[in-house]
């Protein structure tokens, strides 16, 4: 076995290895965690802050609720389909209490996307908000989905407020199409159920499933990750091992402004919940203002994003006024980080941007900046308990890159192993086998590493383009935008973007000549959640190809930049 | 036919056979390619395509013998149909020449039902052994970056990968390929030792 050679570089208050979990599932940390704190205030939306204490309570209540439903039993998936409201936490804790496995499912996805996320989890319950009850319905037929929970945005806030936030969502602003689904029950109904009943507590192993945690595999089917309870405390500690030395108990604020589906957002959250923290959800970052000025109320100390959301905030009028005395740590992660954000916010908040390297298949922590380190352009040293190896292509490893000679032979695929790494592919051996060997997952991420141990990311290998964070497989659009009867055939490539970083461009051959950019941008839309429509479309009479006939993806790239 | 590379009996049973693309393929391959799954149309043509029309499928048919070397693997449908007409494309390979240097680049398609038999193998190996006799000193494919069969394949048939970036999602192989007389001279030791 080869040094770890990034050792040598870690900081020196952080250890090599985390030295076992007090806790063996996520229950017993967040019982462990609301009892220790339970007067102080744990999460924050709208206005609305429910201490450690509430959350214990509701979220039992709901663990009650979902232990009394015919046909859901222990180990059984249940999916939470909603944006960042208090509702998420309470509806998490609920169902890892219960003993059940938590399907995340981005709120926004259209009836195709969630139904092949509910159809391939199998998941027997779901939790939704009224606003996107319409696409659940749509999903629905045929699915194992034997009970919906439906919930309004303001259905945990006080009584008065709750009438008029949920009046104004649905009559006012008109946010919730008409939708109509027979056994739903509310999410209140639920809560009041449960609080009937008896909770029944559940023992939980380390290797029991936490999470179905879905990625848009690079076949275009979705892949569940599983992620087990061993998987997420094991992360949350190595994670926080790394950022937390300046935490102080009960005391810090963090922002959540990612949602808490994505698997970057979650364990930060459980991560700083252990340290009895408020986390403020942040329920549409897209309304910058909206944001500046929530993160005006706060002496918030901690804050997570990406690339795309910093740079964003740097040029929002307001933001560079605000107090930044309380921020400590700072992290961004689900893509690189650049250097003139990096710098910038520097600059204006006077903190330091960490960067984090993860996949949902790694709970998701990899990788770490060591705090306060400047921009480098690296992804940072495996963090604690964590090793990387740089495999060619027949898995041997490769040598560590000492600056000299051709860094080619020092760049391979990345591969991590360690307590984080997932148990496979829910029901997918066959996908398992491509991508652990040995106990390595291998990422199909490119880049080489130091002699000092720090990694820096080279070339994607993977068919992936990246949009402000999120994975968009190029295959998957493709297969959907030829399904429409006017096309011929189509390519997906990705182009560089000022705001997203990557942006996703579509070029078609057309089979109707009437189709038109209009109908094609529709037809994208309902069939493909935000981030994943093209942003760019383009026509042509026929698409570039070698002498053997395949798309010269590049070409289409590259005229696609100039 | 006595164009006929080579010719077995395939898992399922029934026989197979390698042989030169003729024009009067056309019909087959048309039906065969589209009734492909989209992952092997986009593995093999890095896009995506909802029908092969006629013209697609005759610039793919119709070749230029100068400088492209194209093979199809048929399978004999069952007795009592006719010759000829019993065939059914199953998997084609080819290479193209390039027009100033000594290369090629070559590429393979195996029907879904039949990947993962040996079939791309041995069509890979005869695109070799002809690409070698034609004089030709390199062989190259361009291979999206999340196909392992492919990959995996052209690994233990001697190609490595390529350096410079292709980006977005496709990376190139690259093999030397044995000098003419050598290849010759082990065809010929091949017969003798199958006699
Ligand atoms: C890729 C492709 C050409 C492989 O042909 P094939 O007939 O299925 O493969 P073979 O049965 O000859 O297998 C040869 C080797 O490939 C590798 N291989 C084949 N299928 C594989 C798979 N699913 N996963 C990993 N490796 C695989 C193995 O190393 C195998 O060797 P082994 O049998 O000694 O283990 C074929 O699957 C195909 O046509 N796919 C769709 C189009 C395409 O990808 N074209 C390539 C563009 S150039």
């Amino acid at each position: 076995m080869r040094k770890k050679v990034w050792l040598d570089s870690y900081p020196a208050n952080i250890p090599a290895e985390i030295d076992g979990c007090p806790f063996s599932s996520l229950p017993e940390l967040i019982d462990a965690t609301v009892r220790k704190f339970a007067d102080k205030p744990a999460f924050s939306n709208l206005g609305q802050t429910l201490s450690f204490a509430e959350l214990d309570r509701l979220s039992r209540d709901f663990a009650a609720f979902l232990q009394g439903l015919a046909g859901v039993a222990r180990g059984d998936r249940v999916a939470i389909m909603l944006p960042n409201l208090l509702q998420y936490p309470v509806a998490l804790f609920g169902i890892l209490r219960a003993g059940m496995t938590v399907v995340n499912v981005n709120p926004l996805y259209t009836a195709r996307e969630l139904r092949v996320q509910l159809e391939d989890s199998g998941a027997k319950a779901i939790i939704v908000v009224e606003n996107f009850a319409r696409t659940l319905q749509e999903a629905l037929p045929g699915l194992a989905i034997e009970h919906v929970i439906t919930t309004q945005i303001g259905d945990l806030l006080p009584a008065p407020k709750r009438w008029l936030v949920n009046f104004v969502v649905k009559h006012v602003k008109k946010m919730v199409p008409a939708w109509r689904i027979d056994k739903a029950c509310s999410f209140n109904e639920a809560l009041a159920d449960g609080a009937r009943s008896e909770f029944a507590s559940v023992t939980i192993a380390p290797d029991d499933l936490a999470f179905l945690q879905y990625t848009g595999g690079t076949t275009g089917i979705a892949k569940g990750a599983m992620l087990t309870h061993g998987n997420l405390l094991a992360n949350l500690e190595q994670v926080s091992l790394w950022i937390s030395a300046s935490f102080r108990e009960g005391r810090e604020i963090a922002i959540a402004p990612l949602p808490m589906y994505h698997i970057f957002c979650l364990t930060a959250t459980l991560g700083f919940m252990k340290w009895g923290s408020l986390t403020v959800l942040i329920a549409n970052p897209r309304d910058l203002p909206g944001l500046v000025k929530e993160l005006g109320r706060w002496q918030f100390s901690v804050l997570t994003g990406v690339n795309t959301l910093f740079n964003a905030l740097l040029n929002t009028p307001g933001f560079e006024k605000l107090d930044f005395s309380a921020l400590k740590v700072v992290v961004g992660g689900g893509a690189a980080v650049q250097e003139s954000v990096a710098r910038r916010w520097q600059e204006v908040t006077g903190s330091h941007l960490t960067e984090a390297y993860g996949l949902t298949e790694t709970s998701p922590g990899v990788c770490c900046t060591p705090l306060g380190d400047p921009w480098n352009g690296s992804i940072g040293l495996p963090v604690t308990s964590t090793e990387v190896s740089i495999r060619d292509d027949d898995f041997r490893t490769l040598p560590l890159w000492d600056g000299q000679g051709d860094i080619a032979q020092h760049t391979g695929e990345i591969c991590v192993r360690g307590p984080q790494v997932m148990r496979g592919y829910w029901n997918k051996p066959e996908e398992t086998a491509k991508v652990i060997e040995d106990g390595w997952l291998k990422t199909g991420d490119v880049g080489h590493m130091n002699a000092r141990g720090y990694i820096t990311l080279t070339d994607r290998k993977k068919d992936m383009i990246l949009v402000s964070g999120f994975n968009v497989y190029p295959n998957e659009i493709e297969n959907i935008v030829t399904m429409h009867p006017g096309v011929e055939e189509c390519a997906v490539v990705g182009v560089p973007d000022e705001q997203c970083g990557e942006a996703v461009k579509l070029i078609i051959v057309r089979k109707d000549p009437r189709l038109s950019k209009d109908d094609v941008v529709k037809y994208c839309h309902a069939q493909l959640t935000g981030y994943k429509r093209p942003r760019h479309i383009e026509f042509r009479d026929t698409l570039p190809k070698t002498a053997i006939g395949k798309i010269l993806r590049r070409e289409l790239r590259d005229a696609a930049a100039s | 036919m006595n164009d006929t590379i080579d010719r077995w009996q395939a898992a399922d049973g029934s026989w197979l056979e390698m042989r030169p693309m003729r024009p009067d393929d056309e019909a087959g391959v048309k039906q065969s390619l589209n009734t492909l799954s989209a992952k092997a149309r986009r593995n093999r043509f890095f896009g995506s395509i909802a029908e092969f029309s006629d013209a697609a499928v005759r610039r793919l048919v119709v070749v230029d013998l100068e400088k492209e070397y194209v093979l199809v693997v048929v399978r004999r449908a069952g007795e009592g149909e006719g010759e000829g007409e019993g065939e059914v494309p199953i998997a084609g390979g080819r290479f193209v020449e390039d027009d100033e240097q000594a290369e090629c680049s070559f590429s393979l398609l195996i029907g879904d039902a039949w990947q993962g038999q040996g079939i791309g193998r041995r069509l890979l190996k005869a695109l070799v052994r002809e690409a070698s006799l034609r004089g030709l000193r390199t062989m190259r494919g361009d291979v999206l970056a999340d196909n392992r069969a492919m990959l995996q394949l052209a690994r233990s048939l001697h190609f490595a990968l390529a350096d410079g970036e292709q980006g977005d999602g496709v990376v190139q192989i690259v093999r030397q390929l044995p000098d003419a007389a050598s290849t010759r001279w082990r065809g010929f030791v091949r017969k003798v030792l199958r006699k």
